[in-house]
């Protein structure tokens, strides 16, 4: 401590030269003036002493008829007076331990840490409408307001905190465990569309029907309602699955004059500079017309950690719709291609048994229409109205 | 212990520290000799260096070999 001192206020080594040198330092001592690292070297005395204390020594030392010679110099003011020319140094110097201080006060990355259902995106658009976000000041976070409201924001969360470690800010997701929600109302089950009965799954209620029945849209196939022998009757929820061989149509039109899209022109890519959550755009003039895009982010990382510069860059491609005419032949593939489509949207709960396509050329083009014979769960819930008696 | 004495308090034979010297009257490599409130001290080895020295103490560090109480 001492040393770091006498460093930073500075001191000088001195020689003493003539006779009685001790006699100096009695009388420096005398003075209050102390010296160390005292030697003896070469018949002569040499010590270290303060600057400001060397000054008054010199003024010592002409009553005892010695020289001193300044031998070194060490310390901070000799090293200051050494530069005191520089001063786009010492600015600089001043300017980089400013900005580190000053960066050092927002939050450069965001990390998510325990979600599983919910993506990282959701997580970090709801901390976003909190006031956490990538460039924004330390000291404005309000941890606790995240730590309440986020849990309550987001769908599922039971818990939710924020640690802030340094520039990066790490939001801890405990999501709640689902569990299968079911509705309690009372309801029958009824036959959705028309079909003859193939099997049944019930769980619950009175079953109203048989394997090989024919029943019609809107007949009760399972009843919530229980009698009893005593004559009382209870009311419950009916569940199951009640398979039933069905017929479906399906039509769709593959006209003659198609669409399509087409590319035109040169991509044009435009860049924007993203700091601390500022946006600076690296481009001039904005697209016109029609356009599709492609986005990506071009970050960069240092020793692990995300830095808050950021280039998004975005490519615009030119389209325009070119209209074509097709033939009969190509018309009627093209229509088997979409009653597929249709068909994997629409029956995609069930067993396609048998399918008959029928096509008519019209004047806009040719239609298809496919006759499915299915079997699918024809049950649907229907809710029980109890009305009170009067 | 008086407040008129002089303390000498001694690490090995490697530092010796005074408190209470009244100034340095010889100083070689092999021999140091301070004044105290009362008398001197001379203290004999090698390499003997006055580490620090003020008005209130001073510090000898060095190979000490001996050190005699003498009247002045």
């Amino acid at each position: 401590m001492i040393k770091l001192l006498r460093f930073l206020l500075g001191y000088v080594r001195f020689k003493i030269m003539g006779d009685f040198p001790e006699r100096l330092f009695n009388q420096l001592a005398a003075n209050r003036v102390s010296v160390w690292d005292m030697n003896r070297e070469n018949g002569s005395l040499t010590a270290c002493i303060s600057v400001s204390n060397y000054l008054k020594m010199r003024q010592i030392r002409g009553k005892n008829k010695v020289r001193t010679k300044v031998l070194s110099r060490h310390g901070l003011p000799f090293i200051l007076k050494r530069y005191r020319l520089r001063f786009g140094f010492a600015a600089g110097l001043v300017l980089y331990f400013s900005l580190l201080f000053w960066l050092s006060g927002f939050i450069w990355n965001i990390e998510v840490v325990g979600n599983v259902k919910l993506t990282e995106k959701e997580i970090i658009s709801a901390c976003e409408n909190l006031g956490l976000y990538e460039g924004v000041w330390r000291s404005s976070i309000d941890q606790e307001l995240l730590r309440t409201r986020l849990a309550l924001n987001l769908p599922n969360v039971a818990w939710a905190s924020v640690n802030l470690e340094g520039v990066k800010a790490t939001v801890n997701i405990s999501e709640s465990i689902d569990t299968e929600k079911t509705d309690p109302s009372p309801c029958n089950l009824v036959a959705k569309t028309d079909g003859v009965i193939t099997a049944l799954r019930v769980d619950e209620g009175v079953i109203k029907v048989k394997v090989g029945q024919t029943v019609s849209a809107g007949q009760m196939l399972v009843s919530g309602i229980t009698e009893y022998k005593d004559g009382t009757a209870g009311v419950g929820r009916s569940k199951g699955e009640i398979y039933a061989r069905t017929t479906r149509k399906l039509s769709c039109l593959a006209t003659f004059v198609q669409t399509e899209k087409v590319y035109i022109g040169k991509p044009q890519k435009k860049r924007v500079l993203s700091f601390f959550g500022m946006k600076a755009p690296l481009y001039l003039g904005s697209a016109k017309g029609q356009y599709e895009t492609t986005s990506r982010e071009l970050v960069f990382k240092s020793n692990g950690m995300y830095l808050p510069v950021k280039i998004h860059e975005t490519v615009f491609y030119k389209t325009d719709i070119r209209a074509y005419e097709i033939s009969e032949d190509e018309a009627r593939l093209l229509s088997i291609e979409m009653m597929k489509k249709l068909q994997s949207e629409e029956l995609k709960n069930a067993e396609i048994l048998e399918r008959k396509d029928t096509f008519t050329v019209t004047e806009k083009g040719v239609k298809i229409e496919s006759e499915f014979t299915l079997t699918e769960n024809i049950a649907e819930k229907e809710l029980l109205l109890i009305y009170p008696e009067n | 212990m008086a407040a008129n004495e002089t303390v000498i308090n001694i690490i090995g034979n490697k530092e010796v520290s005074i408190d209470g010297c009244k100034g340095v009257i010889d100083y070689y490599d092999n021999l140091i000799k301070i004044k105290l409130i009362k008398g001197a001290a001379v203290f004999s080895g090698s390499a003997l260096t006055l580490c620090e020295f003020s008005d209130s103490g001073a510090v000898i560090r060095g190979s000490i070999e001996s050190i005699e109480f003498v009247a002045r």
